[in-house]
């Protein structure tokens, strides 16, 4: 990839009014949120360094974790999988969902977007709904997320309206917001209940019990994860904390620096849903899923680790919060990165996933004004990442 | 700005002006008291802008090579955030001085640091 062409991208964006404008307006109240919640839960700073320590204990035994984590999993209960490769994933997919039609509801995650799963089982016959309000405005746009937590910035209103329309949602042109939403609850929820497999990713897995945390404010998360039979959780190395209180530190870390708190709904999930109520014998599945599948993934991660700059990377509780600090993603947004992740953290995670080679390019739009490291609750020197990643480009 | 000696300032002007911190300076070398202290001793009352200091806003020059667009739209950005404050602009680097000044109306000034500094330490009248 060159620069010329990653300005190309860039460049276009700038010159649709509505587009950039969604953009300003969301990333002034997405920067200015974290700022009022630290301020009423000053709490939430001395979590930062708890995380970040946590963080540097899994990540210096990552391989201690990951097999603690996936035996935590099937002591409770669940299936647990470390696999390395987009490919591997793929097939153990299909292993467990099968190859005849069957109908998956997925709610908002950044590893999945990493691992085309949606493409690749909707290629293998299968029907994939995206069930996050924006995650599905971005699924019939056929867009690319925006915004790791607000994947929908740059639709408005009206754009939105004419989506759903593409769908055949009766809506009227004049719909408020709140109609919208309406539409979309009563299209998805008959899906919910007819779905065979929920597939999540997590915000964070706890090493000792194999729990995956899950936040929503939509409620999409519960539905996904308790409504179908079998669920799916599927995430990267790096989301493993050592205990159950770090885990739950990092979540709600995540919410605020992503300007949500409290989250709505923080999801645990420690294995499938059972009983034993019946002559004291456990059952599984009662309510919620019969399986429960946990999927650590690579892609990436450990090479990444044995690289002392890129490394810092893997610090990253993806907030967004960066993001929306950021002079160039706050005019364009993920259009400046490469096929998932964008703006300053984007350019790490780019390398990481995609290679260096890719993230090369897209670095050298960085101003390095360095106002991304001075708000990262981790604490990762995002210039220094991106500085090297500018040396690594050959003009 | 860390070596001039502030009890040595001897000209008073009066005024106020609001103040941009570049990149480098409030965030990779942490100057940011040093500039605030000489002009207030010169009598200028210092106006803050909504993001300074540690977390002031970048002027968009850096990108200029690569995008005069990029770097004009973030600029614009910028100076309008600041000409809300005064009409005044200071600014301590010379990529901030050419990028601002390229944007900035006729009602408004965009002047370097340096020349507020030889005013009222008496170097220039």
């Amino acid at each position: 990839m060159r620069v010329e062409r990653v300005l190309e991208e860039v460049l276009e964006k700038l010159e649709l009014k509505e587009f950039t404008e969604s953009m300003e307006n969301a990333s002034m109240r997405l920067s200015t949120a974290p700022y009022i919640l630290y301020n009423e839960y000053p709490y939430l700073q001395t979590y930062e360094e708890e995380v970040r320590r946590a963080k540097e204990e899994v990540l210096k035994n990552i391989d201690y974790y990951i097999d603690k984590s996936l035996k935590s999993v099937e002591k409770a209960a669940g299936r647990g999988l470390y696999l390395e490769r987009k490919e591997e994933v793929h097939r153990v997919l299909l292993d467990i969902i099968g190859d005849n039609n069957k109908l998956i509801v997925k709610s908002k995650s950044m590893v999945t977007e990493e691992l085309e799963i949606r493409g690749f089982l909707e290629s293998q016959g299968h029907e994939v709904l995206e069930t996050d309000l924006g995650q599905f405005l971005i699924q019939l746009s056929g867009d690319k997320p925006m915004h790791t937590v607000a994947p929908a910035v740059h639709i408005s209103r009206l754009g939105a309206i004419k989506l759903l329309k593409q769908l055949g949602i009766d809506i009227d042109e004049k719909a408020a917001i709140e109609d919208i939403v309406y539409k979309v609850r009563g299209y998805l929820r008959e899906k919910f209940v007819k779905a065979d497999i929920g597939i999540s990713g997590a915000n964070v897995v706890s090493a000792d019990t194999g729990s995956v945390f899950l936040i929503s404010n939509e409620g999409n998360i519960r539905n996904t994860t308790n409504l179908p039979p079998i669920h799916i959780a599927i995430t990267g190395i790096e989301k493993i904390m050592p205990n159950m209180e770090l885990a739950f530190k990092q979540a709600i870390l995540q919410a605020a620096n992503a300007g949500l708190y409290p989250p709505t709904y923080l999801s645990l999930i420690a294995g499938p849903s059972s009983t034993a109520d019946i002559e004291f014998r456990r059952v599984y599945g009662v309510h919620g899923p019969i399986e429960k599948y946990l999927i650590l993934y690579d892609g990436g991660r450990k090479k990444a680790l044995e690289n002392e700059v890129l490394s810092e990377q893997l610090f990253c509780i993806r907030c967004g919060r960066c993001q929306a600090e950021c002079p160039i993603w706050r005019l364009v947004g993920n259009i400046w990165g490469g096929k998932v992740y964008g703006g300053p953290m984007g350019m790490g995670w780019t390398a990481i996933t995609e290679g260096i080679e890719k993230a090369a390019a897209l670095s050298h739009l960085c101003l390095l004004c360095g106002r991304c490291r001075e708000i990262c609750p981790m604490d990762i020197d995002l210039p220094r990442i991106i500085h090297m990643l500018k040396t690594r480009y050959s003009f | 700005l860390e070596l001039l000696d502030v009890d040595k300032v001897s000209v008073k002007l009066d005024g106020e002006i609001v103040i941009h911190d570049p990149c480098y300076y409030s965030r990779y070398l942490n100057i940011i008291e040093e500039p605030r202290r000489i002009l207030s001793k010169g009598g200028i009352n210092i106006i803050e802008p909504t993001r300074t200091k540690r977390l002031s806003y970048c002027c968009g020059g850096p990108i200029e090579s690569i995008s005069p667009r990029i770097a004009s739209t973030i600029a614009r950005n910028r100076f309008d955030e600041l000409k809300m404050f005064s009409k005044k602009l200071i600014v301590m680097c010379p990529i901030c001085l050419s990028n601002l000044r390229n944007i900035a109306d006729e009602e408004c000034v965009v002047e370097d640091v340096s020349s507020y500094i030889s005013k009222i330490y008496g170097v220039e009248k």
